[in-house]
């Protein structure tokens, strides 16, 4: 067998393999490879007739169920590129992207009618169409009982190659400004390829998406999943805020891997009551995207007796280039390497000027691999900062991303994460850029100045932000919240802001947000409630 | 609603939602989006401050906790075991 080329032949190959097997299965229903062909094949057929052509971003606007995994293979199928947008973003954060990313076409469901509505009611957004939501005023809609109608014989499918676009992934930058990596079918499935190898997905495998669909490990489940044949479960949404729920339904899926940020693998041993489950059935506990905390990780090994822990490392530019398999459970304080590259990834570590440092000393971690993106969406500025270009052995030139992080390698090859050049943070494992909340909050009436910090809270991690009033100004919290709400991502709005009086300056005069996130850390108030909130003797 | 009910839908619309979305006792709170993770938790502290309770994390799930009336439902249901 000569194998794919494109992501969008990943399911009808699964299909013409064995239709009958399990494809995916979420709150909204289950589907055999047979079924998930067909039903791909109709989407893409529906948005061919729409006037989607190869090359043109449509946007995905949904809850996580099997529709959303439709979509994505839909998208991919019809020639196009998919961007997930968070199902949480507000109106005007859905119209900065569709902007951005010049999306005509969306692929919806009915919980978002209301939204859509006010994005067409706002006049601000390129969207002209949206499938699968019902009626909305002001866009043309298809809906899902017009795609099971699609006419799939007479669609021709477009001719794709496999540097041509298949996904981008939204992530918002420094100045809130949308920032799209753009991935291609060649990145997406060296990805593919290199996840199924490395952790050895077989066909009876059942994969748990925990991951949204706009984050870049949901790509295991999404492409790892149907070139091993694998089945996939999509967990909906309300199952990742109640960890016991999640873990029964993870228990009775008998599913055999696990992919999710730590922060997920810290819900579930801190509330998970997974002494009253059997996660017998794991193999494999993947984890990625910030840094774990090995008394986390001790505690789910002794309640998943057959799995193997692995750390697994790579920014969303190039998926994923590193892995650490745990040898065993983790001492507390011991700091779990990110490993060594895998397969088809070379690393370096480098100085600012970029050049190699001595065996041992820390740098900047550079990355050439198979599985890197293209670059940013119309941001060439972005590109340049980005990339590297370093010669090889032989005389070529090659092009390598400059990740941020900075690492150490040890004698033995193994790379050790140190922590980030820049001031960007991870909150629940979303890249979040404290001075864009920063920024925002200083543009609102009222604010002065604006320190954002990330801290913990109840066990987990949230942002918090302290702000000055405008000399003469009242300040309005609740209102200034609110609008930190429309145009930050659910993740990067603060819990809370705490008023605060002149702040600390350093010698050279500037704020000392060092001094002012440290004092912000230390009023997190973990376990206690973060407002005053009425307690039996006050509330009748 | 119940007290319990009035004060839940006040305590998540004051002090808990991340949304501007209208709540009320049949409200789905998860899916929404307008009760996150730390929401959920809590929810629970208050709970169990005002009604004097524990609650196992076992008992923190989608039955019990998806919208304002399921939480009321597993209070009474604490309550009559308690008493």
């Amino acid at each position: 067998m000569s194998g794919p080329f494109l992501l969008s032949h990943l399911v009808a190959e699964a299909a013409q393999r064995d239709p009958a097997a399990a494809a995916v299965r979420s709150t909204d229903g289950a589907l055999t490879y047979g079924e998930l062909d067909a039903a791909t094949a109709r989407l893409a057929a529906t948005l061919g007739g729409l006037g989607v052509r190869r090359g043109d971003r449509v946007g995905l606007y949904l809850h996580k169920s099997v529709a959303a995994y439709v979509a994505v293979h839909a998208v991919l199928r019809a020639g196009a590129a998919y961007v997930p947008i968070d199902p949480l973003a507000p109106p005007a954060a859905l119209a900065a992207v569709a902007t951005d990313c010049g999306i005509e076409v969306l692929v919806s469901d009915a919980r978002h009618q209301r939204l859509l509505a006010e994005l067409a009611a706002s006049g601000r957004s390129p969207v002209r169409c949206v499938v699968g939501a019902g009626p909305v005023e002001g866009l043309r809609t298809v809906s899902g009982a017009e795609v099971d109608d699609a006419d799939v014989a007479s669609w021709r499918p477009p001719k794709v190659l496999s540097d041509d676009l298949a996904y981008v992934m939204v992530t918002s930058g420094s100045t809130g400004r949308p920032k799209g990596l753009m991935h291609t079918h060649r990145s997406g499935l060296s990805y593919a390829r290199l996840a199924a190898r490395t952790y050895g997905v077989r066909p009876e495998d059942r994969l748990a998406n925990s991951a949204p669909f706009h984050f870049d490990i949901s790509t295991f489940e999404l492409f790892a999943g149907p070139l091993a044949g694998a089945s996939t479960l999509v967990i909906a949404e309300p199952y990742l805020k109640l960890p016991a729920s999640l873990s029964q339904l993870v228990a009775e899926d008998r599913s055999t891997f696990w992919y999710s940020v730590p922060f997920l693998l810290s819900e579930l041993a801190l509330r998970g009551a997974l002494d009253q489950r059997d996660l017998g059935a794991l193999r494999w506990v993947l984890f990625g995207g910030e840094v774990a905390d090995p008394g986390v990780l001790r505690t789910l090994m002794g309640h998943m007796p057959n799995a193997r822990f692995s750390n697994s490392y790579g920014p969303a530019e190039v998926n994923q280039c590193t892995y650490w398999h745990l040898p065993g459970p983790p001492a507390n304080g011991e700091s779990i390497p990110i490993g060594r590259p895998w397969g088809d990834a070379e690393v370096a570590v480098v100085d600012e000027r970029r050049e190699l440092v001595a065996p041992g000393e820390v740098g900047e971690l550079v990355v050439r691999t198979s599985t890197m993106m293209e670059g940013y969406w119309g941001r060439p500025d972005l590109d340049a900062a980005a990339f590297v270009h370093r010669s090889l052995p032989g005389g070529r030139t090659s092009r390598w991303y400059a990740t941020g992080d900075l690492v150490r390698q040890r004698d033995d090859g193994v790379l050790e994460f140190l922590g980030r050049r820049d001031h960007q943070v991870k909150v629940r494992g979303n890249r979040v850029e404290l001075e864009s909340v920063e920024s925002v909050l200083a543009s609102l009436d009222g604010i002065d100045q604006a320190v954002a910090a990330v801290v913990d809270v109840e066990g987990s991690t949230a942002v918090l932000a302290g702000v000055t009033a405008r000399p003469g100004a009242a300040l309005d919290l609740d209102a200034a919240l609110r609008a930190v709400a429309e145009q930050l991502p659910p993740y990067a709005v603060p819990y809370r802001l705490v008023p605060l009086g002149p702040l600390p300056l350093t010698a050279s005069g500037k704020v000392d947000r060092r001094a002012v996130r440290a004092d912000l850390a230390r009023r997190a108030d973990t376990g206690t409630p973060i407002k005053p909130v009425p307690t039996e003797g006050a509330t009748p | 609603m119940s007290d319990l009910a009035t004060d839940l839908v006040a305590l998540i619309v004051d002090e808990v939602a991340r949304t501007d979305e209208p709540v009320g006792p049949d409200t789905d709170l998860l899916l929404s989006g307008i009760v996150d993770s730390l929401g959920v938790v809590r929810i629970v502290h208050w709970l169990e401050e005002r009604l004097g309770i524990d609650i196992d994390a076992a008992d923190v799930t989608l039955d019990n906790f998806q919208t304002v009336d399921a939480m009321v439902d597993y209070a009474s249901r604490r309550s009559t075991a308690a008493a």
